[in-house]
């Protein structure tokens, strides 16, 4: 089996896309819908090697959901990548200063992706 | 709001509508002048609200499925898209919009926070007449139909962005990836 990737987007089509690329290169993928949802999955995958994860969502919006995992021990060392609208330095700054190792804004392309994760992976 | 800023509004959602559908192989054709109602054929919109102190509103985009469903990910063109799918392509397609004219404004001084969208399918879609302050209207064509694309807003009185935009506030651009 493929090293194992949380995908967490409230668009099931962008959790189809992000899974359609990395699968085909071999990785596992866990999909979750919102940042609560996110949470469970994260909990119930201890060997997840990398977190992909949207920012504006339902319930619990990806920065929260990144702040929540960066407290919690067990989930320090995981890396988080943002995919997401937002450009905003800011924003970009906060998950930066919480631990994700990157920000990629949609509509992303495949092999930037890609690159990415097998780099994040490795 | 300054005829000036409306203006710039104006190019930056036509701009960032033509970047974003472009992306997504959907070329837009022309834009039409002035039109008052929606297109009788259009079947499928989505909405997404945006706000900040001097301003809150939506972004709504209209058409027919099958338009929208010409602008599918490439990485799923090996299935059809189903209604559902169509569905959830026009949320993220209208959250995709307002992202690019959220990253537009945010160097001329105007930084918006946005809800998560929402769709609305079914016969003779028609927007109400708009109790904004600001109500513009962008209709383009597209292969196969048209798109319909609505930003209203109420947006304090005096408004304007700024006159240049600030180096220091320039966004991550729309497929970039940046490693920390």
């Amino acid at each position: 089996m493929g090293k194992k990737i949380i995908v967490i987007d409230d668009s099931q089509t962008i959790r189809d896309q992000v899974g359609t690329t990395l699968r085909q290169a071999g990785f596992e993928i866990l999909e979750a819908v919102d940042g609560m949802d996110g949470a469970d999955v994260v909990e119930r995958t201890p060997d997840a090697a990398l977190v992909i994860c949207d920012v504006n969502m339902p319930k619990r919006n990806g920065l929260e959901l990144l702040e929540y995992l960066r407290k919690d021990d067990r989930f320090k060392a995981l890396p988080v990548v943002m995919l997401t609208t937002e450009g905003q330095p800011q924003l970009i700054e906060r998950a930066r200063k919480n631990g994700a190792k990157g920000w990629l804004v949609k509509p992303f392309k495949a092999d930037l992706l890609l690159a990415a994760v097998r780099k994040l992976t490795a | 709001m300054k005829t000036d800023t409306l203006d710039r509004i104006d190019a930056i959602v036509e701009s960032s509508a033509r970047a974003l559908f472009v992306t997504h192989g959907l070329a837009l054709g022309d834009r039409s002048g002035a039109f008052s109602a929606t297109p009788d054929d259009h079947d499928v919109a989505g909405s997404i609200g945006f706000m900040a102190p001097e301003i809150r509103g939506a972004v709504l985009v209209t058409a027919r499925k099958d338009v929208l469903a010409r602008a599918w990910p490439t990485e799923l063109r090996d299935r059809v898209p189903s209604d559902r799918d169509v569905f959830d392509w026009t949320g993220e397609l209208v959250n995709q919009l307002l992202g690019r004219v959220k990253n537009a404004l945010v160097p001329f001084g105007l930084t918006l926070e946005q809800s998560t969208p929402t769709v609305v399918t079914g016969w003779h879609l028609h927007r109400a007449p708009a109790s904004t302050n600001v109500a513009r209207r962008y209709l383009f064509e597209a292969d196969g139909g048209s798109i319909a694309i609505y930003f209203d807003a109420v947006v304090a009185e005096g408004f304007a962005l700024a006159d240049s935009p600030r180096q220091s506030l320039q966004p991550v651009v729309e497929g970039d990836i940046q490693l920390f």
